[in-house]
């Protein structure tokens, strides 16, 4: 122990900042972003110099690490506003926050304009907000062709039918069938006079239909997020 | 946004537990595991209604059941998030028709 700690103290290239900075360097090269963070602090801790670069990176180590609280409070050691905003942007942006993202991007200038008003555009394509994002970033000429719910409900009258219009065959077959042959079960037992199973098998009936208008809502519902989903790829493919 | 009723104190809610409890302990072992999705169609009614009523509930729960056929899977990309367990991954909140879809994207 005393031998290794008596070598390491001859050693001291290990102690200098700049080889420091280096490994640093490294290990953010290979994506051990854990351990660069560390090797960052501990240059900022030894050495004086590229301080800005050195924040810049710690930040980054977080963002990558996922950790970001902790990025943004490190962000604000960033001098320069702009790059600070635009910073403080891009962590928003990676975190999935979006409208914090883009309070911060808005104030960004040049050189990092052009890289800003992309991530706003992407933000507002994420939220499908085809036509915002269309002010910043190029869309596909193919816009999401919409269906309308309150139509899939208006079909849905006639079971299946709501499924039929958002484009589920067989989950409208499979509801006419089950709706029809629950209704034709309690107009049986109403028929034969037998309360008891007139009573469930019309709850049931109530229930079934009601679930078959409800699914023909949640099927357009579906169909239009699919419909922003793929316009959303599109963007994403382009860029 | 949904105001959450202490569990314990609606009857109803005690009931509908109750009875997908003893579904599931009772009748479903006895079918084997049969549905096409996950969470399987009891767990699903169940947890509608403990989340959103029995209203909303039992409308989410009829739909999945109208939806669990032999032609689940058909147009599988433009209705479900994936897949888990080898099943269908539908949760409840996403056929929450007053609330927000989230899928695999938003992960990417």
């Amino acid at each position: 122990m005393i031998i290794a700690i008596l070598f390491l103290l001859t050693q001291s290239e290990l102690f200098e900042p700049q080889n420091v900075l280096k490994f640093a360097d490294h290990l953010f090269a290979q994506q051990d972003y854990m351990a660069a963070l560390s090797e960052y602090r501990r240059y900022l801790f030894l050495g004086d110099s590229e301080v800005e670069y050195i924040h810049e990176r710690i930040v980054e180590c977080l963002t990558q690490l996922g950790r970001y609280n902790e990025a943004v409070i490190e962000s604000a050691n960033i001098r320069d506003t702009n790059k600070r905003n635009y910073t403080k942007g891009l962590i928003y942006f990676v975190a999935g926050s979006v409208d914090s993202s883009r309070k911060y991007l808005q104030q960004v200038d040049v050189p990092y304009e052009k890289d800003a008003r992309r991530m706003i555009g992407l933000g507002h394509a994420y939220e499908f907000e085809f036509d915002e994002a269309s002010e910043y970033i190029a869309l596909p000429k193919n816009k999401p062709s919409y269906k309308k719910p309150a139509l899939g409900a208006i079909f849905s009258l006639f079971p299946g039918g709501g499924h039929l219009y958002a484009g589920r065959f067989g989950d409208g077959l499979y509801s006419f069938l089950i709706v029809s042959t629950a209704a034709l079960l309690a107009y049986y037992y109403y028929d034969r006079d037998e309360d008891v199973k007139f009573g469930f098998a019309l709850g049931a009936a109530i229930l079934l239909y009601g679930g078959n208008i409800y699914g023909g809502i949640n099927a357009v519902r579906n169909y239009n997020y699919y419909e922003n989903e793929k316009c959303l790829r599109q963007i994403l493919q382009n860029q | 946004m949904l105001i959450q009723q202490p569990y314990q104190t609606n009857p109803v809610r005690i009931v509908s537990s109750a009875t997908f409890r003893l579904y599931q302990t009772l009748i479903s072992p006895s079918q084997g595991d049969v549905c096409n999705f996950s969470p399987s169609c009891s767990h699903f009614a169940k947890e509608s209604i403990e989340k959103y009523g029995i209203l909303w509930g039992s409308l989410m729960a009829s739909d999945r059941l109208l939806r669990c056929n032999p032609w689940a899977s058909e147009s599988f990309d433009t209705y479900y998030s994936g897949t888990r367990d080898h099943k269908i991954h539908d949760p409840v909140s996403n056929n929450y028709i007053l609330g927000t879809i989230k899928k695999e994207i938003w992960h990417q």
